[in-house]
């Protein structure tokens, strides 16, 4: 059975093949169309995986689309009915778009492809995100919570997903419905704190750790907990309902006191500045939702009485909160897809219709790596040739061996280069998992901030995220959780050892955190053995791992993308195996988004 | 005519000074337009060489330093409007400008690109001289009738200097390159109306698209939605807390997804 998976017209559109239930390809549109948040439909991104599958698309025999658009029409509707006359401009735009394209999605999707209307098919929001979980790992029965800003009228689901003989079996004991949203209180507040909403919610992550949680006390009266052992907002302090611009209401600057000025930059500072109040609001929502995300697992333990919970939505990118979880809640096993937002809804939908057939993903580790390869073809189309000659100022090697190229590599590591890092699959999901990595030395002083300022040109605050050896991992880390199968994905966060904190600067948070990825042969053969060798010549296993792009700019997909965001970001090496090149400084200024013009970008 | 849609916006520009969220937004406009032009020419000047590479690095570079003059400006005007008013998202983007897909025609990466719709360079020439010159009309409207405004005082004649710098060094170039092939470049010259006409079509089209759903949606709004919202609100079958009722609502048991066909097809 030849499934295509889609997602699109919200936000992180993207598309996925599965071939008797095993993934074969997947990519999100923005690493084709270089759009960062891409939600137009992913007509390259299905192209690609379609020639990966070496089929037509008249050889499918479904096209999936993640969610169901009539459905959520209706909740649109009613929430202008239950609004009106408030949220007018809502509504006119709301209704613009859905006119415009958002209902006739199935007919777009049959003639932008070329199958009939009748394999377009339609999963629900939630079970697209429960099945992206659960399909991808080898377990028979679990929990699943879904917890997002809104799916179809959902914002939070708690289930059971199981796999049967004739079909995967989905029961769902309880969800809270729209505008009651987990998800959409974090969005709000992200907007409040001065970022952009679907974008800057991890800038919200990174920025609790320098702050205290003064505000937890009113940050606890936006939620009420009913008898279902559920959650619902009080809606006196949000507006999401009414606006499409604006998230809360009078009543929330009343508590907090007023929204920061998204022109002006955040720059860290002192106490009593600007920055850390923004920092103790956000580490104070950092804490209730951990809280709620905690009674939301015990009530799925209970309902389920499963062990093992599958945790999807876009509140599941929330390392922080994941880590803590595994950790402390209530199952022996909790598994998170490495795509957990809407983007990972395609390969979902996708598998949640094969297994509806009995077809499920063959037994094995579920890897990532399904976007667009690195190919020395390409290399060939390129303004260089082979003969290590400088043509266009980048210069150029191919090397004869991998050990020749991993000795270049790591010894332009140990040198304290900057290093652009492409092999293989692109990966699949937000995290660089070293297909599409930046690696530095972390012990280098003030790494942090040369990244930050020099080469990713964003906020001084922003953490950077180590790659450790799995067989280190708990040498430099503790709280790693059961089995680390969280972080083989980097989702989740754990504490840096005490003794290894001066040699890991550049990758431990200000309150000794690290969002680890554990690197095994398997997932990464060629950058285990440049982390290996980096080792021996320094003594550290570990090494800077931040997505390879620029500020503004979605993780670079090509070779071609690679050199231009390399030159960007002025990298002293771009690597992808078996060729070296040393990138020349872009000829054109091309503006990225500055971090002093503009830090909430 | 090729003018007249910069003349027309350059006379209603007060109106759009005087509201700060549509005016941030209309600066956002430029800011993408002058952002998408400058990786446009950048992806030229790469082709070319000698002074023709200079010059046309130089202009990428002016609109990269007016990319960021125009975002910055957006931001000060309103800087809620400049930073969240594309891309919010609570619960439903819909509606929500984007100036950079608005601007899409200008990217690089997109076939419309006019880099690649125009390859040639006379062609090419041409088609920057005829927009910066429309830039230049739309910007000096901007500068005399709203002297008022301190900043379209100031900061638009920084702007409009590099502009009319790229008027005069795009002429120059288109003028060459037509001594050069008398008969190609004419045939070009049809291209790049051609071009131009289409892409002005496309946004008259979008205008008209967006002015009508404007109407259509207010009627609707007003005159069905508000008066039937009320009435269901009235009747308590309309709540904001609460705008369904599930059979999940409280403690219940498991409610069975029949995944099969019907599921699947259902929109």
């Amino acid at each position: 059975m030849k499934v295509l998976g889609l997602s699109s017209h919200f936000h992180d559109s993207a598309a996925a093949l599965v071939i008797d239930g095993r993934p074969i390809a997947a990519s999100q549109e923005e690493r084709f169309s270089r759009r960062k948040g891409d939600s137009s439909l992913p007509i390259r991104a299905a192209s690609f995986c379609l020639e990966r599958g070496g089929i037509e698309a008249t050889d499918l025999d479904a096209v999936v689309f993640y969610e169901k658009p009539f459905r959520k029409f209706y909740r649109i509707v009613s929430t202008s009915l239950a609004n009106a006359p408030g949220g007018f401009r809502a509504f006119k735009g709301a209704l613009h778009s859905w006119f415009e394209s958002k209902l006739w999605i199935k007919s777009e999707i049959a003639k932008a492809l070329g199958v009939p209307l009748d394999r377009v098919r339609f999963s629900d929001h939630h079970l697209s995100h429960a099945a992206a979980a659960f399909l991808t790992h080898d377990v028979p029965s679990a929990a699943t919570l879904v917890v997002d800003g809104v799916g179809e009228w959902t914002s939070t689901t708690l289930g059971r997903l199981s796999r049967a003989e004739g079909a995967m079996v989905y029961d769902v004991f309880g969800s809270v419905d729209f505008p009651h949203s987990l998800g959409l209180l974090y969005s709000a507040l992200t907007a409040f704190l001065g970022f952009r909403v679907n974008e800057g919610e991890y800038k919200v992550m990174g920025l609790a750790p320098y702050g205290q949680p003064r505000f937890v006390p009113e940050l606890r009266q936006l939620i009420r907990h009913p008898d279902d052992g559920l959650f619902e907002l009080d809606l006196r302090y949000f507006s999401h309902d009414r606006s499409v611009t604006r998230g809360w209401s009078a009543e929330l600057e009343r508590l907090l006191g007023p929204p920061r000025n998204p022109g002006r930059p955040l720059r860290l500072g002192r106490e009593g500045t600007e920055f850390q109040r923004c920092a103790d609001i956000a580490a104070s929502l950092q804490v209730v939702l951990e809280e709620e995300l905690l009674r939301l697992f015990e009530r799925a333990r209970e309902l389920t009485g499963e062990s093992v919970l599958c945790y999807a939505g876009g509140v599941a990118l929330n390392c922080v909160a994941n880590g803590k979880l595994a950790r402390e809640g209530p199952f022996s096993r909790l598994l998170i897809h490495p795509a957990s937002g809407d983007a990972g809804g395609a390969l979902g939908a996708a598998l949640a219709y094969c297994a509806s057939h009995g077809i499920y993903r063959p037994a094995g580790a579920f890897s990532p790596f399904l976007g667009l390869d690195v190919s020395s073809a390409e290399f060939a189309g390129l303004t260089f040739d082979d003969s290590g000659s400088d043509s266009g100022s980048d210069s150029f090697q191919r090397t004869q061996s991998e050990d020749e190229f991993v000795e270049h590599v790591a010894q332009a590591l140990a040198d304290d280069e900057v290093v652009g890092w492409m092999q293989g699959g692109a990966e699949w999901g937000p995290r660089a998992l070293g297909a599409r990595s930046i690696l530095a030395r972390p012990d280098s002083p003030g790494q942090q901030r040369r990244l930050n300022r020099m080469v990713k040109h964003r906020e001084d605050f922003r953490p950077f995220a180590p790659v450790v050896l799995d067989e280190w991992a708990e040498e430099l880390f503790e709280g790693l959780c059961p089995g680390r199968e969280l972080e083989r994905h980097m989702l989740a966060t754990v504490t840096t050892r005490k003794a290894w904190r001066g040699r890991l600067a550049a990758v431990t948070h200000v309150d000794g955190s690290a969002r680890v990825q554990c690197l095994r042969p398997c997932d990464g053969p060629l950058l285990h053995r440049v982390l290996a060798r980096f080792h021996a010549l320094t003594g550290i296993p570990a090494l800077v791992n931040t997505s390879f792009n620029d500020a503004g700019e979605p993780i670079v997909n090509s070779l071609d993308d690679g050199l231009r965001s390399a030159r960007r970001c002025g990298l002293g090496l771009l690597a992808a195996y078996p060729h070296l090149v040393r990138p020349a400084k872009d000829p054109v200024p091309v503006p990225a988004e500055s971090a002093t013009l503009e830090p909430s970008a | 005519m090729i003018y007249i849609r910069e003349f027309i916006a350059g006379l209603i520009s007060p109106a759009v000074v005087l509201s700060k969220p549509r005016f941030s937004r209309q600066l956002l406009k430029f800011a993408y337009t002058e952002l998408y032009t400058s990786y446009d020419i950048g992806a030229v000047a790469r082709r070319q060489e000698g002074e023709v590479r200079e010059a046309m690095e130089r202009h990428a570079s002016d609109e990269g330093r007016h990319y960021k003059i125009f975002k910055e400006w957006a931001q000060r005007v309103a800087p809620y409007t400049a930073s969240h008013n594309n891309g919010v998202n609570f619960g439903d983007p819909d509606g929500v400008e984007q100036p950079d897909r608005r601007s899409v025609r200008w990217s690089a990466e997109q076939e419309a690109a006019p880099n690649r719709r125009l390859p040639e360079l006379g062609d090419y020439m041409l088609y920057i001289f005829l927009s910066e010159s429309r830039a230049v009309i739309q910007f000096k409207l901007y500068q005399w009738l709203n002297r008022y405004d301190e900043r379209c005082r100031t900061w638009i004649p920084s702007v409009l200097v590099d502009e009319k710098r790229h008027v005069a060094y795009s002429l120059h170039y288109a003028w060459r390159e037509f001594r050069r092939a008398p008969l190609a470049r004419i045939r070009g010259a049809a291209r790049v109306a051609v071009y131009i006409a289409r892409q002005d079509l496309v946004d008259l089209s979008k205008l008209i698209q967006v002015g009508g759903s404007a109407v259509m949606g207010s009627l609707f709004y007003f005159l069905l939605v508000t008066p039937y919202g009320f009435g269901l609100r009235l009747l308590g079958l309309a709540r904001r807390d609460r705008l369904r009722r599930t059979e999940t609502d409280g403690p219940v048991a498991p409610q069975r997804v029949q995944l099969d066909s019907t599921y699947w097809a259902e929109q």
